[in-house]
């Protein structure tokens, strides 16, 4: 019987990064892959997030010899009428492996290049191996079942990852999967043989392009070759068994004037493929011996490419919480805790953008089913019961303060005004530049309202420090880090605190000051460069809330990122 | 007056770059971007450059002065676009307030 301290279940990003990771806090890993690699796989828009996790295992050099299609932005043309808008990559470097763009992938060469990487860094990957059973009922360690030419396999380990994507064998016999109710959508593909149009700023960039039927992407994946995929309602599945996959697909293509118009006088060259199931995620993430990473934890619409990039942040995430939990035994329910937490955090964030995209859209395609059914307007949304975010914002309308559901599709319409283009239609003419005027008036908008707060109330009578983990960036080690709490436990996990900055809030607990006079505290307790950035993750989280000279709150939205791009990545 | 703008400017670069990984170059100080094409601040960042600066100059000349305000904005060639253009920005609104050099 085979032994090896970490099992892992598929060989794609999650499985792959996955493998590095524990390769490089030493540990030994077996990888049991279903399939024979190259193989196809839909998933071709990265996030500048995964390049970073990447280059930090020391992936960079082959990265950059494949030449892939760099993306340096996503475009959108969200609407009837509206003018096309860029959400733009670029991020100063703060810090090494922060990337200003990401690429553009076949997904067989790209995922093909991390399986082989992580056989060259002598780790056991056994493919073909369809894996038929895990035990994870003993609290010692997991066995493992899987079938090859025949012939069946057992594996022992001490943990088990679940990175077999939407077939996770581990996830589906745990039954913890739940379908979302609000993105019940699928998506139909295929390939096109089609030059980038655009050169300049445009070009490498993703297109995103609504129509009454949902939304259709666009992505330049290799040399002449386009990725062009519809998503679209899933009552639209007896219309695919009626007309066939490739004739719904010519024919829902053919009502979306942006991008019949890109794709004019190009020819389809490959099948169509359908992927249902669209939307999904599990009840729990990990326990005990096991994590569930990737497509088998969790998948949402892709609007915003997010899907390799959870993929590879779960990963290293797992990797360093196995690796937490094999040096210090006793502290195995946090390092859960903190993995549930982070994974399913990230996800959100992604669900709720989506949402508010979603909405924004309802407003822009007026005479559309698909996105009048995509509208949230009820605080009492049934399709979205499950959701943190959902809560948070139905309990800010009952308190009156900051972010509404009538408002909810402001958060999308903030984003988008900053990224508006010049002129109504997609052109060479485009440059990131000419978005930097919208960017400082939010920054002044900002900024202006920061320093309107002249009182800041603390959430509750303590400012406490509490225990929480951070993944170390260039180590991957999971670290014990303190966070901000108050006394009832609500707490803002993005940046770890030290006593001298715990000190500065304990002050305003017991003397309420504005803007002004706590950003001058913070940067004597060292925290120059965030100080802006930690008043606004305070407020966010419902730790601060700020006034003005009235005595009136000051609403701020602060969010122009999403996890994976700018600046602030997870891991 | 310029040369105590700019004493602010690098000092409050210089308070930043203790925190991080990866310095601001202050070798060029007057052609450095701050904000946009090859800045060197993500636009939370600026913001609360902006805001340290802000409360550096009234602390050293002892008057208001916005580096946000509509006019600042307004620009055709935005004031964050180099140290030098932020520096002409802010003398222009010293001597309004009526600053002394």
């Amino acid at each position: 019987m085979a032994r090896s301290k970490v099992s892992i279940i598929g060989g794609g990003p999650a499985g792959s990064v996955a493998a590095l990771t524990l390769n490089k806090l030493g540990h030994e890993v077996t990888i049991y892959e279903r399939s024979r690699f190259p193989r196809y796989r839909i998933g071709e828009s990265l996030l500048p997030g995964t390049m970073s996790i990447l280059s930090r295992l020391g992936l960079q050099e082959k990265i950059e010899a494949q030449n892939y299609i760099k993306k340096p932005s996503a475009t959108f043309l969200w609407g009837q009428g509206q003018a096309p808008w860029t959400f733009s990559f670029a991020a100063p470097k703060v810090t090494p492996w922060v990337y200003g763009h990401a690429i553009q992938v076949k997904r067989e060469e790209f995922d093909k290049l991390l399986l082989d990487e992580v056989k060259s860094r002598g780790i056991t990957v056994i493919e073909q191996a369809n894996v038929t059973e895990v035990d994870v009922s003993r609290t010692d360690g997991v066995s493992l079942t899987a079938l090859r030419n025949g012939e069946t396999l057992h594996h022992e380990s001490d943990f088990v990852i679940d990175a077999g994507g939407a077939g996770g064998p581990l996830a589906r016999q745990l039954g913890v999967r739940r379908y979302d109710e609000f993105y019940k959508n699928f998506a139909i593909w295929s390939y096109f043989n089609l030059s980038d149009p655009f050169s300049g700023d445009l070009k490498g960039t993703t297109y995103s392009i609504t129509f009454e039927d949902g939304w259709v992407w666009m992505i330049p994946i290799k040399d002449d070759l386009y990725s062009v995929g519809i998503v679209v309602d899933r009552d639209k599945a007896a219309e695919v068994r009626k007309l066939g996959a490739e004739e719904f697909y010519r024919t829902t293509l053919a009502k979306c004037a942006g991008a019949t118009k890109l794709l004019a006088g190009t020819e389809m060259v490959d099948e169509v493929r359908i992927v249902q199931d669209w939307s999904y995620e599990a009840e729990r993430f990990s326990a005990e011996r096991y994590f569930l990473c990737g497509d088998a934890a969790c998948f949402t619409d892709p609007l915003f490419s997010q899907g390799v990039h959870l993929a590879s942040q779960s990963a290293v995430c797992a990797a360093a919480a196995i690796d937490r939990i094999t040096q210090a035994e006793d502290e195995q329910e946090e390092v859960h805790a903190w993995y549930n937490r982070t994974y399913r955090a990230a996800y959100e964030e992604y669900h709720e953008f989506l949402a508010s995209f979603y909405t924004y859209a309802s407003f822009t395609e007026p005479n559309s089913e698909f996105w009048r059914k995509r509208r949230i307007t009820e605080s009492d949304d049934e399709r979205l019961s499950r959701r943190k975010w959902f809560e948070k914002l139905v309990d800010n309308g009952q308190e009156g303060t900051g972010s509404t559901v009538p408002n909810f599709r402001d958060r999308a319409a903030t984003m988008i005004s900053i990224g508006r283009h010049q002129r109504a239609t997609l052109s060479d003419e485009f440059s990131e530049a000419e978005l930097n005027a919208a960017r400082v008036r939010w920054i002044s908008d900002l900024t202006n309202r920061l320093n309107s707060i002249t009182r800041l109330r603390w959430t509750g009578t303590k400012a406490l420090l509490k225990p929480h983990y951070r993944v170390a960036p260039q180590t991957f080690r999971l670290e014990q880090r303190e966070i901000l709490s108050n006394q009832d436990g609500l707490d803002m996990a993005q940046y770890p605190m030290d006593e001298q900055t715990l000190q500065v809030f304990q002050e305003l607990v017991e003397e309420e000051f504005g803007y002004r006079a706590l950003i001058k505290r913070l940067r004597s307790a060292g925290r120059h460069e965030i100080s802006s950035q930690l008043v606004l993750r305070l407020m966010e989280a419902g730790l601060l809330t700020g006034y003005d000279k009235n005595g009136d709150q000051v609403v701020v939205e602060s969010r122009l990122h999403f996890g994976g791009v700018g600046v602030e990545y997870e891991v | 007056m310029t040369d105590r703008i700019l004493q602010l400017i690098v000092a409050t670069i210089e308070g930043i770059n203790e925190m991080r990984e990866e310095n601001i170059p202050t070798d060029n100080i007057f052609d450095l971007c701050l904000y946009g094409d090859n800045g060197v601040f993500e636009s939370m960042y600026l913001v609360a450059f902006l805001s340290q600066l802000e409360e550096g100059l009234e602390d050293e000349f002892g008057v208001e002065v916005s580096l946000v305000s509509e006019k600042a904005v307004s620009l055709r060639v935005s004031p964050f676009s180099s140290v030098r253009r932020l520096i002409g920005f802010i003398e222009g609104e010293l001597h309004l307030a009526g600053a002394t050099a």
